[in-house]
C-alpha cells in the first residue's frame, strides 16, 4: 500500500478582490505530494503560485477546498496549532531570504528549532552548516552576506529542525545565474536520500533538472504540461 | 518639488497613527510650556490686576511702610488743588473653608459701573446698606458654590466673622478669589476705623503726589509691584520653567523618533526618487518642510492644550503661592498673540534643529537603493560620547561655579542633555546583559534583537531615561525636602501649646495673665514686624527650651545665645543670610523712628518657613525699639504634659477669644501646606511621564513596522500570535527596565543637583542630602507597567497581521 501523501491539496480556491473585481487566483485545485517526492510549479507570474505556497504552508485559509500536511487538515485547524504545526513539519525557504536582520546566522538557523521548544549545541549547529559551507559564517549577521549565502541559510534555517515538508517559494528569483544553479545543486543535495518532500515554486526551468515532476499552473490549476 | 510634496502628503494620508504621534507628541511639550508661560505670567502680572481695574491700567499706590495709612490723609490730599481721583482700598487676608482669599475694600460708588468690576446701582446700594455684604465675581462663586444671600465665614488676622454675599458680579476677572467690601462696613468689621492699607491713584499722578505726599509714604508703580511679585516668586517660577523646558525637550525626541522612522519606511521611496534625479538638496527640502508642517500643527494644537492646561496649573499653584508669598493671583490667564508666536516659534525651530540627523540620513542614501541597507552602526561614534561628555562637563561646571539660579538651571540643562545623549549606549550595554542569563529563552531573543536596533530605539531610550530620571529625581527632592522639613518643624515646636486669638491682639495683660497660670513652666512667644524695607523682623521671647529648637547652620550656639538673649546681637535665618549675601559679625541696622540700631549676627539658623528669610532679634529689644507690646503667637511650657482640652478650657477661662493649637496640628497643617505647594511638581513630573509614554510608543510601532517583515518571517516559520506578542511585549518591558536602570544613577543625580544647588540658589535655604528610595522603586514599577502597557497595542497590531499578506505584498 503507498503511504500517505505529505501534502494533499484537494479542490483547493482561494479569490481576491481588487479595485472591486473578483479575482479567482486557485480554481479547485488538486496536488499530492509523496513522502521524498520533489515537485516544480512553474507558472506566470500572478498566476498564482506564492498563493498555493501559503495555503499549503497555512499561513493563509482557502476560500474552498483541503489541505492536508502530515495527515493534519489545515484548512479545518485553528490558527496556533496551524502555526505550530507549521513550526515542526514545514521549512520554508523564500525568494529574498527573509533572514531576521537582527539576528545573526547561527541564531537564524537554529530559530526552527526554538520555535519547536528544543536546542541544538553549538557542535551540530556547527556540524550542519558546515554542509552547506557555512561554518565560517555562523557569527555574522544577514547584512554582512552576499545573496548565495543568505539564500544558503536560509536553507540550512529551513531543513535544521528536519521537517517533514520543504517550501520554496522562487528560492533562485533573486540570485544570478551561477550563483543560482548553485542553490539548486544545494537543493538537489540536501534533499536526496532525505523523508522530505520539496515543492518549489519557480520561474526557473533549470529548477525542473532536480525535480521528479514539474506542474504548470494555468487558470487556476495546475497542469503536467 | 510640487510632486515630492504630493507624495508626501499621500505617504501621510496612508499612515494616519503615524502622524498622529508626531502630532501628539509634539502639541503635548508644547502644551506644558505654553502652560507654565501662561501661568508663570499670572504670578507676576495678573496679581496686579485688582488695583488696575480700581485705578485703571498701571495705577500707582501710595502706602506706608507699615501697611497702614491714616484715612484722614485721603481727605486732606482729595481736598488740594489738582488733586486726582484717589481709591481708598482696605486689603486682608481671609481664610475660608481652608481656601485663602483676599478682601479688598473700598469705595463701591468710585469702582462703580465705569471700572472693569461691572458694580451696578442696585448691587453698590446692597453692599453700602448690609455692613457685612460682600461681593464676589461668577469664578469665586462657583469655585465656593455661593448664591447670593448666603453666608460666608472667613478668618481674618486671626479672627472669625461672618459676611454676607450680597452680589455676584459678571464681570471683574480681576476679583478671582477677591471679596469686594464696602471700606466703611470694612472698617467696622476688621477694627481699623481711621484706617487704610494703601490708596490708589491713576499712572499720570504721580508727579502730583511725589509733591504733596508726606514725608514716609511710598509711591509704588505697577512695573514695580510686578518686579516685586517677580522677585517673591522668582524660586518657583524658575523651577516651573526648568520643568516645562525638560517637557519640551521629550517632546522633541518624540517628533525626532517619529520622522526618523518614517524616513526608515520610505528609504526606498528616497532611493527612486534620487535614482530618477531628485538631488539631495531638494529630499533635504522635502523633509525640512514636512517638519516645518508637522511641527507648525502640532505646536498649534499644544498651544490650544496648554492654554487649557495653564487654567488647571493656576488651580494647583494659586493656593501655595497665597499661602507662601501672601500674594492671590487671579484663577483665569491672559494669554498673548505675542506669547503664542514666540512659543510656536521656537517649539518649530527646535522641532527643526533636532530633526537635522534625520536630514543628513537622508541625503545619505544613494540613489536607486532597492535592498535594505538600514542595518545599524555597530561601532562606537566617538564624536557624539565626545559631545556628550562636553555637555555634561559644561553643564556641571556652570551649575557647580555660578551662583545665579537661572545658570545652574541652564548648566544642569547642559547636563541633562549629556547624559541623554549617553542613554542609549548605556541602554544597549544594559539590554545585552539582560539578555544573557535570558538567551535560550524568548525573552532573551526578543532583548537580543533590540539590541542590534540601537538606531531606532536610541530615541525612546533617551526621552524614557530623560523622563523616569526627572519624575523620580523630582520626587526624591520632594520627599527628602519634606522628611526635613518635618525633622526641623518637630524640632522648633518645642511648646506643648500655642495660643492665638481669635479677635483682636495678645497683649501684654493677656500674656502676663497667661504666665502666671498655675502649671505654666515658661511662656515663648513671637511677633513679626516688617521693616520699610522689606525685611521682616521676628521678635522672640525665648525660654530656654526654646532656644533647642533653633539649629545653626553657622555660630557657636553657646556665644550666640548669650549675644542674643542680651540684646547685643541678632540670628538671621540661611535664606537671609544668602539673599542678603551677610555672614557670621556682620552688622545688621534695623531703623525705628528716629534711632538705628546696628546689631552684629550671632549665628544663621535654619528655616523653611520663608524663602526671603528674617532677622530675629530679643523681644525686650524689639518692644523698646517699636514700643509695640503686642505678640502674635505664644508657645506655652507646661511643668506636667496634661489634657490639652483641660488646658484650652482653662486658658478660654482667661479669655475666651483664645485659640489653642497643638504642636502636632501645627506640624499636621505645616506639611499640608508643603504638600499643596508641590502638587504642581508631581502634576509637571507626571505630564514628562506622559509624553515619555507617547516617545516610548511612537519608538514601538516605529521598530514594529520597521520590523514588520521579520515578525511575517517569524510568524511564518511557526512563531504563534502568543509568542509573538510575548516577543514585542519583552522588548518593549525590556527596553522600559533599561531605561529606568539608566534613570536610576540620573535620578539621583538630578535629585542632588535640585537639593544641593538648585534649592539653595533658589530659595536660600540648604537641604541635607538623602537617599529616599520610594520614588525609585515607583518608577521601576511604574516603567515596567508603562513598558507591559506601551507593548500592548504594538504587540497586538503585529500580531494580528496575516504574515501572508505581508509576505507577499513585498515578494
Amino acid at each position: 500500500m503507498a503511504a500517505d501523501p505529505v501534502l494533499r491539496l484537494a479542490g483547493l480556491s482561494r479569490h481576491f478582490v481588487s479595485g472591486g473585481e473578483t479575482i479567482r487566483v486557485l480554481d479547485g485545485l488538486d496536488l499530492e505530494v509523496a513522502v521524498g517526492e520533489r515537485v516544480a510549479v512553474m507558472g506566470a507570474s500572478g498566476s498564482g503560485k506564492s498563493t498555493l505556497l501559503h495555503l499549503a504552508a497555512g499561513m493563509d485559509r482557502p476560500d474552498e477546498g483541503h489541505v492536508q500536511v502530515a495527515g493534519s487538515d489545515l484548512a479545518s485547524t485553528p490558527e496556533p496549532e496551524r502555526t505550530r504545526l507549521r513550526a515542526a513539519a514545514i521549512g520554508l525557504v523564500f525568494q529574498d531570504f527573509n533572514l531576521i536582520d537582527s539576528l545573526s546566522v547561527a541564531e537564524n538557523i537554529e530559530l526552527p528549532m526554538w520555535l519547536n521548544g528544543k536546542s541544538l549545541d553549538r557542535r551540530t549547529l556547527r556540524a550542519r552548516a558546515g554542509e552547506l559551507g557555512l561554518e565560517r559564517l555562523l557569527d555574522r549577521l544577514p547584512g554582512e552576506l552576499s545573496g548565495g549565502e543568505q539564500q544558503r541559510v536560509a536553507i540550512a534555517r529551513a531543513l535544521i529542525h528536519e521537517p517533514r515538508l520543504l517550501l520554496a517559494d522562487e528560492p533562485t528569483g533573486a540570485l544570478d545565474q551561477v550563483t543560482a544553479a548553485g542553490v539548486l545543486d544545494l537543493f538537489d543535495r540536501v534533499t536526496t536520500g532525505r523523508d522530505c518532500a520539496l515543492v518549489m515554486v519557480t520561474h526557473n526551468p533549470d529548477a525542473a533538472r532536480i525535480c521528479d515532476r514539474t506542474l504548470w499552473l494555468k487558470q487556476g490549476r495546475l497542469e503536467t504540461e | 518639488m510640487r510632486l515630492l510634496i504630493q507624495s508626501s502628503r499621500r505617504f501621510f494620508y496612508r499612515h494616519p497613527g503615524q502622524l498622529l504621534l508626531a502630532l501628539v507628541g509634539i502639541a503635548a511639550g508644547v502644551a506644558v510650556v505654553t502652560g507654565v508661560a501662561l501661568m508663570r505670567d499670572v504670578l507676576i502680572n495678573a496679581l496686579d490686576l485688582a488695583g488696575e481695574e480700581l485705578a485703571g491700567r498701571d495705577s500707582v499706590r501710595v502706602h506706608h511702610p507699615s501697611g497702614r495709612i491714616d484715612e484722614s490723609l485721603l481727605a486732606d490730599l482729595a481736598t488740594r488743588p489738582g488733586a486726582p481721583e484717589l481709591v481708598p482700598v482696605i486689603a486682608a487676608r481671609a481664610r475660608h473653608d481652608g481656601r485663602i482669599l483676599e478682601l479688598l475694600a473700598t469705595d463701591p460708588i468710585a469702582v462703580g459701573d465705569e471700572t472693569g468690576m461691572g458694580l451696578d446701582g442696585n448691587q453698590i446700594n446692597a453692599l453700602m446698606r448690609n455692613r457685612t455684604g460682600v461681593a464676589m465675581n461668577e469664578t469665586t462663586a462657583r469655585r465656593l458654590a455661593m448664591s447670593e444671600g448666603d453666608r460666608i465665614d472667613v478668618r481674618i488676622a486671626g479672627a472669625d466673622h461672618r459676611l454676607e454675599l450680597t452680589a455676584i458680579l459678571a464681570r471683574g476677572r480681576a476679583l478671582d478669589d477677591r471679596l469686594l467690601m464696602d471700606i466703611g462696613a470694612a472698617q467696622e468689621v476688621l477694627g481699623r476705623q481711621g484706617e487704610l492699607s494703601w490708596i490708589e491713584a491713576p499712572a499720570g499722578s504721580r508727579p502730583w503726589l511725589e509733591a504733596e505726599l508726606p514725608e514716609g509714604l511710598r509711591i509704588e508703580s505697577a512695573g514695580e509691584r510686578r518686579d516685586a511679585a517677580a522677585r517673591l516668586t522668582e524660586g518657583m517660577r524658575a523651577n516651573l520653567t526648568a520643568m516645562s523646558l525638560l517637557s519640551l525637550a521629550v517632546g522633541l525626541f518624540v517628533i525626532y523618533s517619529v520622522l526618523s522612522f518614517l524616513l526608515v519606511q520610505r528609504r526606498r521611496a528616497v532611493g527612486m526618487l534620487r535614482a530618477v534625479g531628485v538631488t539631495r538638496g531638494q529630499i533635504t527640502s522635502l523633509l525640512a518642510t514636512e517638519t516645518f508642517i508637522l511641527a507648525g500643527l502640532g505646536a498649534l494644537l499644544g498651544l490650544a492644550l496648554g492654554t487649557v492646561l495653564a487654567d488647571q496649573l493656576l488651580t494647583l499653584v494659586r493656593q501655595p503661592i497665597a499661602e507662601l508669598y501672601r500674594l492671590v493671583p487671579t484663577a483665569q490667564t491672559r494669554p498673548t498673540v505675542t506669547l503664542y508666536l514666540v512659543i510656536w516659534a521656537l517649539a518649530v525651530a527646535l522641532a527643526l534643529g533636532s530633526t537635522l540627523a534625520v536630514w543628513l540620513e537622508a541625503r545619505r542614501i544613494p540613489p536607486g537603493q532597492l535592498v535594505r541597507q538600514d542595518r545599524d552602526p555597530t561601532g562606537t561614534r566617538p564624536g557624539l560620547y565626545a559631545a556628550a561628555a562636553g555637555l555634561l562637563i559644561a553643564g556641571m561646571a556652570v551649575t557647580l561655579l555660578s551662583a545665579a539660579l537661572a545658570a545652574a538651571l541652564g548648566g544642569l540643562f547642559l547636563a541633562l542633555m549629556g547624559c541623554a545623549l549617553l542613554a542609549p549606549r548605556a541602554g544597549m550595554l544594559l539590554l545585552r546583559l539582560m539578555r544573557w542569563p535570558l538567551k535560550h529563552k524568548l525573552a532573551g531573543r526578543a532583548l537580543g534583537m533590540l539590541a542590534t536596533s540601537r538606531r531606532r530605539i536610541a530615541p525612546a531610550l533617551a526621552a524614557l531615561s530623560l523622563a523616569l530620571a526627572l519624575s523620580a529625581g523630582i520626587g526624591m527632592m520632594v520627599l527628602g525636602f519634606r522628611v526635613t522639613v518635618d525633622d526641623w518643624i518637630e524640632r522648633l515646636l518645642r511648646a506643648e501649646a500655642y495660643v492665638t486669638v481669635s479677635q483682636g491682639v495678645i497683649d501684654a495683660g493677656l500674656t502676663e495673665r497667661i504666665g502666671e497660670l498655675e502649671g505654666i513652666a515658661a511662656v515663648s512667644s513671637a511677633r513679626q514686624h516688617h521693616l520699610p524695607d522689606g525685611r521682616v523682623l521676628i521678635a522672640y521671647d525665648l525660654p530656654a527650651d526654646a532656644w533647642d529648637g533653633f539649629e545653626l547652620v553657622a555660630g557657636d550656639p553657646d556665644s550666640a545665645r548669650e549675644a542674643f538673649m542680651t540684646g547685643e546681637a541678632v540670628l538671621v535665618t540661611e535664606p537671609f543670610a544668602r539673599r542678603q549675601d551677610k555672614t557670621l559679625g556682620d552688622e545688621i541696622v534695623i531703623a525705628s523712628g528716629d534711632h538705628r540700631h546696628s546689631l552684629p549676627i550671632a549665628a544663621v539658623y535654619r528655616d523653611y518657613g520663608s524663602d526671603q528669610g528674617a532677622i530675629a532679634v530679643n523681644a525686650d529689644d524689639y518692644r523698646e525699639w517699636f514700643d509695640d507690646e503686642v505678640r502674635d503667637s505664644l508657645g506655652l511650657y507646661f511643668h506636667e504634659t496634661g489634657d490639652i482640652e483641660r488646658w484650652r478650657q482653662r486658658l478660654q477661662a482667661i479669655d475666651e477669644r483664645i485659640v489653642v493649637t497643638t504642636a502636632e496640628q501645627v506640624r499636621a497643617q505645616t506639611l499640608a501646606v508643603f504638600d499643596r505647594t508641590f502638587r504642581i511638581s508631581w502634576a509637571l513630573a507626571t505630564l514628562v511621564g506622559i509624553i515619555a509614554l507617547i516617545a516610548l510608543v511612537s519608538a514601538l510601532l516605529a521598530l514594529g513596522l520597521e520590523r514588520r517583515r521579520d515578525h511575517a518571517t517569524l510568524r511564518a516559520l511557526g512563531l504563534t500570535r502568543r509568542g509573538l506578542t510575548g516577543l514585542v511585549v519583552s522588548q518593549t518591558t525590556g527596553l522600559a527596565a533599561a531605561s529606568a536602570l539608566v534613570a536610576t544613577p540620573l535620578a539621583i543625580a538630578i535629585h542632588a543637583g535640585l537639593t544641593l544647588v538648585v534649592q539653595p540658589r533658589a530659595f536660600g535655604w540648604s537641604l541635607p542630602l538623602s537617599l529616599p528610595l520610594p520614588p525609585l522603586g515607583a518608577m521601576l514599577v511604574l516603567a515596567l507597567a508603562a513598558g507591559l502597557l506601551a507593548g500592548l497595542y504594538p504587540a497586538w497590531q503585529i500580531a494580528s497581521r496575516n504574515p501572508s499578506n505581508e509576505l507577499r505584498s513585498r515578494g
